[in-house]
């Protein structure tokens, strides 16, 4: 791996992974609908859920780029047991993009300096609307502070230029105009694209993303050049397409909706079976997901297929990986990797 | 007093305290120290971490951590976890380290090696009840129970 001069004696600092035209994601949005008569489809970062048997998982699913979990710079680069427990990846694991929690500077290049080897690109969180978070100063109280916000673009920009893609993911104002200053200033600052979650800060996930409100600060920082992906309420292949129509995005995040069907973006009304099958492949191959988080997942994804209800039921009753691989194995026809079929069913295989 | 035309997130509608949006104030730039707001509206310093610090932390993570964890396709059948065990290699304190051996029975497991699944899951059971203090342990222990109670089930 090429390095960077030494910080001390001992040291050696790898350099940022080297971008290439397959797994940089810049070229990669700029690039899909040519390539591949579509926009470019995102994974978008879920606290706890996008870890990498998740983001394998989407990859076999027609997922573009795919973001971790926001990881909070603070205790990234203090604390030896958060880095073990908030990233694992792999060299499959691309394109990638490490999303970050922070609330300063000299923070947010020591946590560059550490995953940019490992990763195609850091998007800055600031769309977490998360109380805890924003009285940090971390996630959507970043686009209320728009001079902190740029500053920590510039100052990574200023510091790996075109060798390290940085984003930010943030949350619409009140007032539009608001966004639009925020925006224009961040790619004067450098940003190499922007992701509109088109809700504010107290939206509820219940309510509908605003596409007017995206599609509004496009035509507004148009002349700027920067790609912009549209967030919010994309559950179905189809509304890959409505969405960026509609607002002349790139392309589209998907956040909820691959939590239920992470097999939307390949055309999937709802999560095929095969993806479930997979998905414990993942899970057993790479070891070391808490159990409550595989639950988590398989409850979404079931759900999304209407699992019958008392069945959802008793599997959300069970306690560990083997109880769990017994239902299973009691319940369906759960196939493993390398059996025939593996994979391959849409329907759920019940046994009775 | 905020203008009404002016979304800046400082507004307190209906007087709820956690809307208000904090923006941290920077005490030094070098070291990232920083002062927040608590949810009593107090402040709080968030330390800086010297230099020196980060050095220290990065010293470990490029030559001890090696880095993130990498798991590869295949990575648990190029390593031994018997043999790993006796060199060391696991803190079984750590629940983070004993989820990952854990994480080797689960395959074997799922794979249907039940015999291989049996022999370490009742290795672990020995090397993990002496470090089940005040019960904390008692899922975990259970779950290797249950595992080898199941594996029995299949190899008989």
């Amino acid at each position: 791996m090429p390095t960077m001069p030494t910080l001390s004696d001992d040291i050696v600092i790898p350099k940022p992974k080297l971008i290439t035209r397959e797994t940089d994601p810049l070229h990669i949005i700029k690039t899909r609908q040519k390539t591949h008569g579509r926009p470019v489809t995102i994974a978008g970062p879920m606290v706890r859920y996008s870890k990498l048997p998740f983001r394998q998982l989407c990859r076999e699913y027609d997922v573009d780029i795919v973001y971790s979990p926001m990881i909070l710079a603070r205790e990234y680069v203090r604390n030896e047991h958060a880095r073990i427990s908030d990233f694992s990846t792999n060299s499959e694991d691309t394109p990638l993009i490490v999303q970050v929690g922070v609330n300063n500077v000299a923070d947010l290049l020591k946590f560059v300096e550490m995953v940019a080897p490992y990763c195609d690109g850091v998007g800055i969180n600031c769309g977490c609307p998360i109380k805890e978070q924003i009285r940090e100063g971390i996630g959507c109280a970043l686009i209320y502070n728009p001079g902190l916000l740029c500053d920590m673009v510039r100052a990574v920009k200023g510091k790996y230029g075109d060798k390290l893609r940085i984003e930010t993911k943030i949350r619409i104002h009140e007032e539009l105009n608001e966004t639009v200053n925020l925006c224009r200033e961040l790619c004067e600052a450098g940003v190499d694209w922007i992701t509109i979650h088109g809700r504010t800060r107290r939206t509820r996930s219940s309510q509908p993303a605003n596409l007017d409100a995206i599609k509004y600060i496009i035509e507004n920082i148009r002349d700027k050049n920067v790609p912009v992906i549209a967030n919010g309420d994309c559950f179905k292949l189809s509304d890959l397409e409505r969405i960026t129509t509609y607002t002349g995005a790139s392309g589209v995040m998907a956040v909820r909706g691959l939590l239920s069907n992470p097999a939307l973006f390949a055309g999937y009304e709802t999560c095929p079976w095969g993806c479930i099958e997979k998905f414990w492949y993942w899970v057993l191959e790479f070891g070391g997901l808490p159990f409550q988080l595989t639950l988590h997942h398989l409850y979404c994804m079931l759900e999304s297929m209407d699992l019958r209800k008392p069945l959802l039921k008793e599997m959300m009753n069970l306690k560990n990986y083997i109880s769990l691989i017994d239902w299973f194995d009691k319940t369906f026809y759960f196939k493993r990797f390398g059996e025939d079929e593996f994979g391959k069913a849409v329907e759920i295989p019940y046994k009775n | 007093m905020v203008e009404k035309s002016c979304s800046t997130g400082f507004r307190k509608p209906h007087g709820e305290k956690d809307q208000s949006v904090t923006k941290p104030i920077s005490l030094d730039g070098r070291t990232g120290e920083v002062i927040v707001r608590k949810s009593t509206g107090k402040t709080k310093i968030r330390k800086g971490q010297t230099e020196e610090e980060y050095v220290q932390q990065l010293r470990h993570y490029l030559q001890v951590e090696k880095g993130p964890v990498r798991t590869e396709v295949g990575w648990m059948n190029e390593v031994d976890p018997l043999a790993e065990i006796r060199d060391g290699k696991y803190e079984i304190s750590n629940k983070h380290q004993r989820q990952v051996l854990s994480g080797f029975c689960h395959r074997l497991f799922y794979q249907r090696k039940y015999e291989e699944c049996l022999n370490l899951s009742n290795y672990l059971l020995g090397l993990f009840e002496p470090f089940n203090v005040k019960n904390k342990m008692k899922r975990e222990l259970e779950e290797l129970k249950y595992m080898i109670e199941q594996c029995h089930g299949q190899v008989l």
